[in-house]
């Protein structure tokens, strides 16, 4: 598959998203973002860290060269706070290795490996940041698992390494699938840590894709593909997924190999493997209560007490109330009614 | 009665004239209308910092911060940070009972000359060092400071004690440690001024890392670790303990299941702090096998036992936000 022409985005994507976050990085201040899974998080992740068609300097302008991002995926993580530092010096050296940083002082040795990795980590944001005047916004991607594994004292770290002389110039962007202080009652605190104190007044919900992105997304697609859909059938494939990244690509691909033999596009597609597994993800990616008020909803037995998960959902994107309540796709929906 | 005027005026330039003349050019004027005063100016000097001022190639005075007149010929030559940090200071070679160890130790101060000396000379030389000079000062100034202190803390040591409880008094968190550290403060806040320096009074001394030397470190890992493993399997005898220490520190695993055959099971984890602590004690019905954290089947998932006990509360549902247009 080959594309020479148009770019998987386009320069106005995620606009909202990128800018809020763009404006955050160039202050010094964490933000979180809660996504359904599939919803575009690597497109997001990959604008910041590499931009490979050079859009930053739209948001960022002459900061861009001095602001970074680089990226943890806590998918990857394996659950061990000296994995996590790890994970962040590789992701720093990757991202930064063009400044020269300072080799760690021989005479100091820590007594516990994680404590060194850590202060390495430290010395390097240090560096970074109060030597080199950078920014860096650290995307936390994927980290609902490490959010709700911990330990906490490991999580209040990230407070430490900003309080490290770094306030204004560190910053955190942390993507997650469900709400983070519900991650981390599991650790028993009665109050929020320190590290949900980092981005607790900038919880946003991360949307699913407007129209342009959509479009632009598709057209990425088809123009990639060996035998391009038509528009009539790009615009069905709209209606049927909604905005969802993933459901995007999965559709496009099942229509591209193996058409539809029928009007009702809904009940084809809804029956593929694919299709079905993608659903399934996005609504186990919720929490308990909002997948409990989203099979009421499909039954049609919701009460008033589901209004404050359903004001939820509807901020999610995932919702829509236009006399009833409407799923992002159709596809879901069929989902929901059948799960 | 027109030449009276006449020469007043004259005598008013001449009087204005050298006042400015005195005072140096570029004065500027800003009226302060809430406390109803002009203020004259040639320089504002921010809020934690003061001007060295010279005059002919000498020392003359430190100003600021706020609004700074200057006098006939004066200078700034250099500005000083006053402002209250904590900076982060290396204290080596320190011993304890001949044990060699290390501090990072964080120390509130700020750099106040003129709060440090009235003496014009010693103020002068006070507003003349650098930064480096300062800073090598206080260095040494914090580790004479420490040694004395050190001394007292040996001289109360009890006789007759483990050697590690001889440790004590440098491990952060211990009463020892925390009397070691006032009496450190206090022959500071005596030492610090005559590098310039006044520590802030109300931030005590924190050390930040403590390095001993790394053979004696792991001989203090190996023998807690080991004293945890007695506490929770009683029954084994000194080579299994060795072995499961072994397993532990060997594999540098921050999380490892032990199995011991008497049917109980102890996850162990390692704090950031480095703290080896037991998370969970089971009893299984399986018998002397040991198992990594990669052997789900046999371990409790802690996921699904705390999603089970999610509660979330109708405000939780509102902490989420829509993003503000761009």
């Amino acid at each position: 598959m080959t594309n020479t022409g148009t770019p998987r985005y386009a320069a106005t994507y995620r606009q909202q998203e990128i800018n809020r976050i763009c404006h955050s990085a160039r202050i010094g201040e964490s933000l979180c973002l809660i996504g359904v899974a599939g919803t575009g998080k690597s497109n997001i992740t990959n604008f910041l860290h590499s931009d490979p068609y050079s859009y930053k300097p739209q948001y960022l302008g002459r900061d861009a060269g001095s602001i970074h991002f680089p990226v943890i995926d806590g998918n990857t993580w394996n659950q061990t706070p000296e994995g996590l530092w790890t994970q962040m010096l590789d992701a720093l050296a990757d991202t930064t290795a063009h400044l020269n940083t300072p080799p760690p002082d021989p005479k100091i040795v820590q007594l516990y490996a994680d404590q060194s990795i850590f202060s390495k980590l430290k010395a390097q944001v240090r560096s970074l940041c109060q030597q080199h005047g950078q920014r860096l916004m650290f995307i936390l991607d994927d980290f609902d698992t490490v959010i709700h594994t911990g330990p906490l004292d490991m999580l209040e770290q990230f407070s430490a390494l900003r309080n490290d002389g770094n306030r204004d110039l560190l910053s955190f962007l942390v993507f997650t699938k469900r709400l983070p202080s519900i991650l981390e009652r599991v650790h028993g605190k009665g109050e929020s840590s320190k590290f949900y104190d980092l981005f607790s007044n900038n919880i946003f919900a991360l949307g699913l894709y407007n129209a342009d992105d959509v479009h632009q997304m598709l057209q990425y697609l088809n123009e990639s593909a060996g035998r391009p859909l038509r528009s009539q059938e790009m615009v069905q494939i709209k209606t049927l997924c909604g905005g969802h990244a993933r459901l995007l690509k999965l559709v496009f691909d099942l229509w591209r190999t193996t058409p539809p033999d029928s009007a009702n596009t809904v009940a084809y597609f809804g029956e593929k493997p694919d299709i079905r597994n993608e659903c399934r993800r996005i609504l186990q990616g919720l929490h308990e209560q909002e997948q409990d008020v989203a099979l009421r909803i499909a039954q049609g037995t919701n009460s008033p007490e589901d209004n404050a998960v359903i004001d939820h959902l509807i901020r999610r994107g995932l919702l829509e109330n236009t006399g009833r309540w409407v799923w992002f796709s159709p596809l879901f929906e069929q989902y929901l009614r059948m799960a | 009665m027109i030449f009276i005027i006449f020469v007043l005026i004259v005598i008013a330039i001449v009087v204005l004239g050298s006042l400015f003349l005195y005072l140096g050019f570029g004065i500027r004027w800003q009226i302060i209308p809430d406390e109803r005063r002009i203020v004259f100016y040639n320089l504002i000097v921010p809020d934690e910092e003061k001007v060295v001022l010279h005059r002919l190639g000498q020392f003359r005075r430190i100003a600021g911060p706020g609004p700074v007149v200057l006098r006939w010929g004066e200078e700034v030559k250099h500005t000083i940070d006053v402002s209250h940090r904590a900076r982060t200071v290396p204290v080596d070679n320190l011993y304890i009972k001949g044990v060699p160890f290390q501090y990072m130790i964080d120390i509130w101060y700020r750099v106040s000359p003129t709060e440090c000396t009235d003496d014009p000379e010693e103020l002068a030389h006070l507003a003349h060092l650098t930064s480096q000079e300062r800073r090598r000062i206080i260095r040494s100034l914090v580790h004479d400071a420490l040694s004395q202190s050190l001394y007292e803390a040996e001289q109360e040591l009890e006789e007759g004690k483990p050697f590690l409880a001889k440790l004590v008094p440098i491990l952060p968190g211990f009463p020892p440690n925390i009397t070691l550290l006032e009496r450190t403060f206090d022959r500071l806040a005596a030492m610090l001024p005559t590098a310039g320096v006044v520590l802030r009074p109300d931030r005590p001394i924190i050390i930040s890392n403590l390095t001993l030397d790394t053979a004696l470190g792991s001989e203090m890992s190996r023998d807690r670790m080991v004293q945890l493993l007695r506490e929770q399997f009683p029954d084994l005898d000194d080579e299994m303990y060795l072995q499961a220490y072994a397993v532990i520190a060997g594999k540098s695993l921050p999380r490892t299941v032990i199995q011991s055959g008497n049917d109980t099971t102890v996850d162990f984890g390692l704090e950031t702090n480095g703290e080896a602590k037991p998370r969970r004690v089971r009893s299984h019905g399986n018998r002397g096998q040991r198992t990594t954290k990669s052997d789900a089947a046999t371990v409790d998932q802690p996921d699904q036992k705390s999603a089970a006990a999610e509660i979330i509360k109708d405000d939780d549902w509102h902490v989420m936000k829509e993003l503000p247009a761009a």
